[in-house]
């Protein structure tokens, strides 16, 4: 049975076309799949908005930017053992090869509003079992200004 | 907000604003490129349907040719598809 894992972080929702907000990064041993988001705001509430998509890349990036930094994901069963997958937040100095094209996952939010997507079982976005490869969280549009932006990423591999 | 049940969803979204209410909707994957896109009656927008692999596809260009998505995960890792 699969392990399960839990990647919760936060991130100003700068808009960029190169910078993603968050990424969860797969390894050459498992292919990792996502099946849970979970996107929202602990800023004061204001009608600012954003569009979202889930990108596929096939580098890391730098995570050393204000607010970067590497996320551990947590096991959902206590005992399993830790995940082999990565991820980081916060914003990139440099940021990670972009797939053209590769959405797997658009949306646009109010940050007064909680989105949440699941998959269905089978249905997960999957990275494939190379080095590096993964997902990218991306804000490409702003409407109003920046604010940060809470979520929650839950993943098995 | 709109009609989007479709189906044997592949995903749903649940979207909660400030006062508590929630909106969901469906989601279908393309069985070309693993995308999930929303499925909304009368949008106008153009998806496919692939005979082979007996499932939706998202409508882009690249898409449009049969290949399945395991079909390209199995080549992109023994580095025979240059991007996925």
């Amino acid at each position: 049975m699969a392990r399960k894992y839990g990647i919760t972080g936060n991130c100003v929702n700068t808009a960029s076309a190169t910078l993603p907000l968050a990424n969860i990064i797969g390894t050459a041993a498992v292919r990792t799949m996502l099946y849970d988001i979970t996107l929202g705001s602990d800023a004061t509430p204001a009608d600012n908005s954003a569009s979202y998509k889930i990108q596929r890349e096939t580098t890391v990036g730098t995570w050393g930017g204000s607010g970067g930094a590497a996320i551990t994901p947590q096991a959902l069963d206590p005992a399993d053992p830790s995940a082999v997958t990565t991820a980081n937040q916060g914003v990139c100095s440099a940021g990670p090869t972009l797939t053209s094209g590769a959405f797997l996952l658009s949306w646009a939010q109010n940050m007064r509003a909680t989105f949440r997507w699941v998959a269905a079982p089978g249905s997960e976005l999957k990275i494939p079992a190379t080095a590096s490869n993964g997902l990218a969280l991306m804000s490409l549009v702003v409407g109003g200004s920046a604010v940060n932006m809470n979520f929650c990423f839950l993943i098995e591999e | 907000m709109f009609e989007s049940g479709v189906r044997k969803p592949s995903g749903t979204i649940i979207l909660t604003d400030a006062r508590g209410n929630t909106t969901q909707s469906d989601t279908k994957q393309c069985v070309h490129c693993n995308a999930h896109f929303q499925w909304v009656k009368g949008s106008g927008t153009h998806r496919g349907f692939c005979q082979l692999c007996m499932g939706v596809t998202c409508g882009a260009p690249k898409c449009m040719e049969h290949m399945a998505f395991e079909k390209k995960l199995e080549l992109y890792e023994k580095g025979k598809l240059i991007t996925l």
